[in-house]
């Protein structure tokens, strides 16, 4: 493995030296290009990518939300959602709403229920161990703010209701007259 | 340098901002500073205390006598003042070995306007991007191991590689079916702490005769971008920095006089990036080429290369599991140095006894004395593997 990072180390070198700091060698400054031309040498990688992506194709897929509902404060003025909208929220992507209020992520406290999990997974693309390390490097990096969380529905239906731009999946079931649903398409 | 009793009290204000949050068990609180009708504030921090041993050679501490010099907090406020406008601080403070020494800084100060998903605009004291972890590395409840790989992610030099003063461009370009691409361009000013690793690691290279008096604040220029593959979980990212002028002032005594020598250098970072979080698993792998450019005629550039891959397995809500082996090239011209190279395989063992207290243990082998820096605290080096074993525990909120 060291070999074939080397080698390639070696051919995306300019020759701006690499002896030994002893040694006698001219200066050289670096040419901002450079990284342009390395990158573009990494091509190779990116379509590995995409080959992927086209492999995994089924997984583009939107689940439905099965047995729960997206719920917002009625002050959002959007009625609507599609499942990528939905999922750039709950991955940091999408952090205000059309009209500029802020997107507050509000979840049920993952000992809930194993389908509370299934939800939140389909619209993160992640379980809830990952969903939490995620919103901790954004919070702790000052880009981003992190999910508020409640340990019953009514709790949260409540919080949802009285804060401005708060976002959250719950159970179709619960009592939603205070606050708006929004249709996912 | 700080005195002990600095240090002390430093140590235990650390300790009593640990016991407020175990023992009042703090919540992540939305507080209305501002009135009712004010945007409530959102505080986020924690405490980390680690503890590193070491068969042979003193690394990132007194190691091989056991340290308990391992520790970071931080504490930060966030809240919306305006439509699509975000204003963020974190105080910051750590010790790892003889960098940092409990010295609180201010690792970010931002604010930000968001104007659509495509683009906004931080400035600031802020987080340099650079591959997955550099803007995080600090916050070790983020990530499954104690020690990330130290070639790339280096726990001393943090002063250096994680904030600058500045301002960045930020935003997440739709592709459709292809995904998505963020990016973040920035610019701005470090300033490298006389307390800090790359202090540290020019005075370990300096002669018996010779001082750092100072380091000079530098301009950076950089971005990152990662391609959001279609498929959930899989990203591949690239990130370049650029420093043009890293200047320091030493003074040698020599026996006409004390001498003062040109240490100007262009630095210039270069970093790729792939990772795939699927189901219980994140899979990650990075390599970073860094490239020192002296202005002293008669000096050489040096090439450093570092990669790593890792892979974690969360078994459940309370335990995950991870390895990643590593390998670092001070000098690529040099690959058979062992005082140049480092090479650690490390296995890693994360427990989360509840939603704010995080517990790990971790074990390293590793070959190669590459990274110890510490020089006059290991002045036998040779290639025999070595054994280093890290624990540490944080309280989060």
């Amino acid at each position: 493995m060291k070999k074939i990072f080397l080698k390639m180390r070696q051919s995306l070198d300019l020759g701006c030296g690499g002896t030994s700091p002893l040694s006698q060698g001219a200066t050289c400054r670096v040419v901002p290009k450079r990284g342009l031309a390395r990158a573009l040498q990494m091509m190779p990688l990116l379509k590995i990518g995409l080959v992927c992506a086209v492999l995994f194709d089924g997984a583009l897929r939107a689940a439905a939300l099965d047995g729960f509902v997206v719920i917002v404060n009625k002050g959002v003025t959007t009625t609507s959602i599609s499942m990528a909208a939905l999922k750039a929220i709950y991955t940091g992507k999408t952090t205000y709403w059309p009209d500029g209020q802020s997107v507050g992520i509000v979840v049920l406290d993952d000992q809930i229920t194993d389908k509370t999990d299934e939800a939140m997974e389909e619209v993160s693309g992640m379980d809830t161990s990952h969903f939490k390390t995620f919103w901790q490097r954004m919070v702790f990096s000052g880009r981003g703010q992190m999910p508020q969380k409640f340990g019953d529905t009514a709790s949260l239906v409540a919080y949802v209701a009285s804060t401005k731009g708060a976002i959250a999946i719950v159970p179709a079931d619960a009592d939603l007259k205070s606050v708006q649903k929004l249709e996912v398409k | 340098m700080k005195t002990m009793k600095e240090k002390i009290i430093k140590r235990l204000a650390v300790v009593l901002v640990l016991a407020a949050i175990a023992g009042a068990r703090l919540q992540a609180a939305d507080l209305n500073l501002f009135g009712t009708n004010g945007p409530p504030v959102d505080f986020h921090g924690f405490v980390s205390q680690g503890f590193l041993y070491s068969s042979d050679y003193n690394y990132l501490g007194e190691s091989s006598k056991g340290s308990f010099q391992f520790t970071e907090a931080a504490l930060n406020a966030s809240f919306n003042p305006l439509p699509r406008t975000r204003i963020s601080a974190q105080a910051f403070t750590y010790d790892v070995g003889d960098a940092g020494r409990y010295d609180f800084v201010l690792d970010y100060a931002q604010a930000e306007y968001t104007f659509n998903d495509y683009f906004g605009v931080r400035a600031g004291r802020i987080r340099r991007p650079q591959g997955i972890y550099n803007d995080i590395q600090d916050v070790d409840v983020a990530r499954t191991f104690v020690l990330l790989p130290q070639g790339i992610y280096d726990a001393r030099w943090r002063d250096f590689y994680a904030t600058l003063d500045g301002g960045e461009f930020f935003g997440t370009i739709p592709l459709k079916l292809a995904g998505s691409l963020s990016y973040e361009i920035y610019g701005g000013m470090i300033h490298p702490s006389e307390d800090g690793g790359i202090a540290l690691y020019i005075r370990s290279s300096l002669p018996a005769s010779g001082s750092l008096d100072s380091i000079n604040s530098a301009e950076v220029f950089g971005g990152q971008l990662w391609w959001n593959s279609p498929v959930d979980g899989l990203r591949f990212g690239m990130a370049g920095a650029f420093i043009p002028t890293l200047d320091y002032n030493l003074t040698i005594q020599t026996l006409g006089g004390p001498y003062h020598p040109d240490n100007r250098q262009g630095v210039a970072f270069e970093q790729y990036s792939a990772e795939y979080v699927w189901k219980a698993w994140t899979f990650q792998a990075e390599t970073l080429f860094l490239d020192l450019h002296p202005d002293a005629a008669g000096m050489a550039d040096i090439h450093r290369f570092t990669w790593y891959g890792s892979a974690a397995y969360r078994f459940n809500k309370w335990f995950e599991a991870g390895a990643y082996y590593t390998e670092y090239y001070g000098d690529t011209s040099q690959p058979d140095n062992s005082m140049l190279y480092q090479k650690d395989a490390a296995l890693a063992l994360r427990f989360d006894a509840t939603d704010w207290w995080t517990f790990k243990i971790e074990g390293h082998y590793i070959r190669g004395t590459g990274l110890l820096q510490d020089n006059p605290d290991n002045p036998v080096q040779n290639d025999n593997g070595w054994w280093l074993l890290a624990v540490k525990t944080t309280f989060s909120f």
